[in-house]
């Protein structure tokens, strides 16, 4: 009887029989996202923690080579650095009067709402998406961390992200550079709206897209790009980026043209997750 | 049994990989993908079956931590485990130019399928650009990768069926 169910399963059948499972497995994930949410979390159980440590020991590694850089270079980079810092202080001057100056408009406005001041939680990047067509990648925070879906991700000064899967120790973040990634953004300056998306086909270069400005917009390369107030997901005025080309469309109704992101996507490993979300904001759960 | 533990946990370091080290290595964007390396190998070293075995546990992964429906990968990855084991079924095991044409071509085709999930069924076709910028490039860093990994995986996979013997036998004549 062994036998006979041995030589029944030949390898063909047996391929047949996987693909077919392969098959129902994707069905059953597409209506409903219970089993790849069980099974992701039951791996992580095993993965994070080595993932986890592999970066602290190429951390450590890193901090290693870098102890190794000869004195000279240490010495020429002090000086150079002792001289930005004396024109810093200088421009930091100027910037203060204007901050004080901000700061009573500000309250005459009544806008609380600074990005300086909402929560933020650091996070450390411990993984990308597993293939070559998207930048998803994986923080070391997750649900019991606080951590919820919708909330925005930035780094040094530049928006990254925004979660989209919370899991018990990590979470998963669509970043903007991505092709299916949509934030409707506003000129820093005049308020005016556009769309900010990612593409594929400007992903190497380092660059995303920037749409729907109407055509009579003044916008120029340079000009600063902040999320909207407008946006569904993402909190008003967080640097996206600055525009680096921009041009009227053939349909002469629009412009459009790309912007560097504000954010160092090549380097990204620490990052700050803001833990107010923009429903929180509204107050609008949908 | 203790062998089929050895694939499993060989498949979760090429994982473990391909998260943390890939990133590391990339040129413009483009990766190996490590994953696909072991279906590969195994159903050239053991047979259909273990390729099977191979593709579905990595196309699970792939998928859990990927972008894509959880199926998709697996579907594929699966269909080249299986694919290596037949055509290479009658080759011999010092063999080395089939098996890395066959990382080649099974590296490429995932890509196009990609490719053609991703963006041709939503209209977005640009093949320009994917073959030169992207399905290309990956499917020759995957060789590269392939041929860098294929000694020392072979190495470890003999060493483990000497010490624990194999699930599925090959062609007798072809017993490492």
């Amino acid at each position: 009887m062994k036998q006979r169910l041995k030589a029944f399963f030949t390898p063909v059948r047996i391929f047949a029989l996987t693909l077919f499972a392969c098959i129902i497995l994707a069905l059953i994930s597409f209506f409903s996202s219970t089993v790849s949410t069980v099974l992701r979390t039951g791996l992580d159980t095993i993965i994070v923690p080595m993932q986890k440590g592999i970066n602290s020991l190429g951390g450590v590694i890193y901090d290693h080579s870098v102890n190794m850089a000869t004195r000279a270079e240490l010495e020429a980079q002090v000086e150079d650095l002792t001289s930005q810092i004396e024109d810093l202080q200088a421009e930091n001057q100027l910037l203060q009067q204007d901050a004080y100056e901000l700061s009573r408009l500000r309250s005459l406005y009544a806008l609380d709402e600074q990005y300086a001041s909402w929560p933020k939680t650091a996070a450390r990047v411990i993984g990308s998406g597993s293939d070559n067509w998207d930048m998803e990648f994986t923080i070391d925070k997750g649900s019991d961390d606080g951590m919820r879906v919708d909330m925005n991700v930035i780094s040094g000064n530049g928006l990254v992200g925004i979660i989209t899967e919370v899991y018990p120790n990590r979470s998963v973040v669509r970043s903007i550079i991505e092709d299916n990634s949509y934030v409707s953004g506003m000129l820093s300056s005049s308020g005016e709206i556009c769309s900010v998306q990612g593409d594929i086909t400007l992903m190497e270069s380092g660059k995303i897209r920037v749409t729907d400005f109407s055509a009579d917009t003044d916008v120029k390369a340079g000009d600063e790009i902040v999320t909207s107030n407008i946006s569904d997901k993402y909190l008003q005025g967080i640097l996206i980026g600055t525009v680096s080309e921009i041009s009227v469309d053939d349909s002469q109704i629009t412009k459009s043209g790309t912007i560097t992101p504000a954010a160092d996507f090549e380097n990204l490993q620490e990052v700050l997750v803001i833990t107010t979300t923009k429903a929180d904001l509204t107050g609008d759960n949908s | 049994m203790k062998y089929r533990l050895y694939q499993i946990a060989l498949i979760f370091v090429f994982f473990l990989a391909e998260t943390v080290l890939v990133p590391l290595i990339r040129v413009s964007g483009n990766g190996p993908e490590l994953l696909l390396l072991l279906p590969v190998f195994f159903g050239f070293f053991g047979g259909p079956v273990d390729g099977i075995f191979a593709g579905l546990l990595a196309g699970i992964l792939a998928d859990v931590y990927g972008g894509t429906l959880l199926g998709t990968s697996a579907f594929l990855f699966v269909c080249f485990g299986f694919l290596s084991g037949k055509l290479l079924e009658n080759v011999e095991q010092e063999e080395f130019f089939f098996p890395m044409m066959l990382t080649f071509v099974s590296a490429f085709l995932y890509e196009c399928a990609m490719w053609f999930i991703l963006f041709v069924l939503h209209n977005r076709i640009d093949a320009e650009f994917f073959f030169t910028r992207k399905i290309l490039p990956i499917s020759l860093y995957t060789l590269v990768a392939g041929i860098a990994l294929y000694f020392p995986v072979r190495a470890f996979d003999r060493k483990m069926r000497e010490a624990y013997g194999t699930g599925e036998k090959r062609n007798a004549k072809n017993l490492s």
